[in-house]
């Protein structure tokens, strides 16, 4: 038994150490066509801290949640009549495209959760898509997770009032299962631009 | 008696080219979930006539309020702009449509369902009524 000793080591450690080197190795930055407006990639993938924020069941929505699958996030509010609902109905057409992973996550994150409860975020997400998903959380829980990716809002008017405006970058972002951000996508969107994004950016770095 | 109905034929074909001044092409609403506290209406504003119109209020009876609105884009982020003063020169045509220009629907008094119709009265700096039938679409 003792001779077959070091062979063990090896063969624990090569299991330890291989997977460790594959899952480093970032693949050669995919290039997409010209034809491609307003799509960025991460190369590397930009790192993505810990955050909780509270989904449109009111259970915790987490970092956790983005891990293990691909992702597509928006960042809006319910109240948004013009831009927001385009980009979720674009969102839905991609989720039903040929070539795009069945279990892809599609997250519309609200950046006024004062007046985006969860009970109207589900609503709200639901009317596009009864698969998706709706989080918010307090301003301190979604700048952790708003900060890196570089979204920025703001509030117009009285927010005391029920009819403030909200401003917000609108780009769709894509994570992949690591739940760190892999590309974004600026609007306004369509479902060709999307569509094809993130099937040739699932393709390259699944 | 024949002047009479010259007349009525006159009153009837000028208002007909009265109303025609002002036009609203494809007018549609994007449906929203029952929630929703704004929607946004869209279609194609013509001035069909030879005079500069300018539009000094919206309303509809299915909401409280209307307004124009302009979505931009700049790098990214999505602004939305209040526009107060519409003023259509002769000749010109006025795209509301997602992503720029759009009747900014504020709080609806009714369900604005599917096929609905909704009204929507402009009002211009002359006194002059336009109504318009936008209709609900997903």
């Amino acid at each position: 038994m003792k001779k077959y000793l070091p062979v063990l080591f090896v063969v624990i450690g090569l299991a330890v150490i291989l997977p460790t080197f594959f899952m480093s190795s970032e693949p050669e930055k995919l290039q997409l066509p010209d034809s491609l407006k307003g799509v960025f990639i991460d190369s590397p993938p930009m790192p993505i801290p810990e955050f909780t924020l509270t989904d449109h069941d009111n259970k915790p929505f987490t970092k956790n949640n983005l891990r293990g699958k691909w992702s597509l996030v928006f960042f809006g509010f319910t109240n948004c009549p013009d831009v927001c609902p385009v980009s979720m109905s674009v969102l839905n057409k991609v989720s039903k495209l040929e070539g795009i992973p069945k279990d892809t996550q599609y997250i519309f994150v609200s950046v006024d959760s004062k007046r985006d409860k969860p009970e109207k975020l589900k609503e709200f997400v639901s009317f596009f898509n009864e698969s998706f998903i709706g989080a918010t959380g307090t301003a301190a829980e979604l700048k952790k997770f708003e900060e890196p990716l570089g979204v920025i809002y703001g509030f117009e008017g009285d927010t005391s009032s029920d009819e403030y405006n909200v401003t917000h970058f609108a780009a769709i972002y894509i994570m992949d299962p690591t739940g760190n951000q892999r590309a974004y996508i600026l609007p306004p969107h369509s479902l060709a631009q999307v569509g094809e994004a993130y099937k040739l950016i699932y393709q390259h770095y699944k | 008696m024949r002047f009479f109905i010259l007349t009525i034929l006159i009153f009837v074909s000028f208002s007909a080219a009265s109303e025609n001044q002002l036009v609203l092409e494809n007018g549609w609403v994007r449906a929203a979930p029952p929630m929703a506290k704004t929607l946004a209406g869209y279609g194609e504003l013509r001035n069909g006539s030879s005079q500069s119109i300018s539009i000094v209020s919206m309303t509809s009876p299915f909401f409280k309020r209307v307004e124009a609105h302009k979505t931009s884009f700049v790098g990214g982020m999505m602004k939305m702009q209040h526009i107060e003063n519409m003023q259509l020169d002769p000749g010109v045509v006025f795209k509301f449509a997602p992503g720029g220009m759009h009747f900014m629907l504020i709080k609806p008094n009714r369900a604005i369902t599917e096929n609905l119709e909704v009204p929507i009265h402009l009002t211009t700096e002359l006194g002059e009524k336009f109504t318009f039938h936008l209709v609900v679409k997903k």
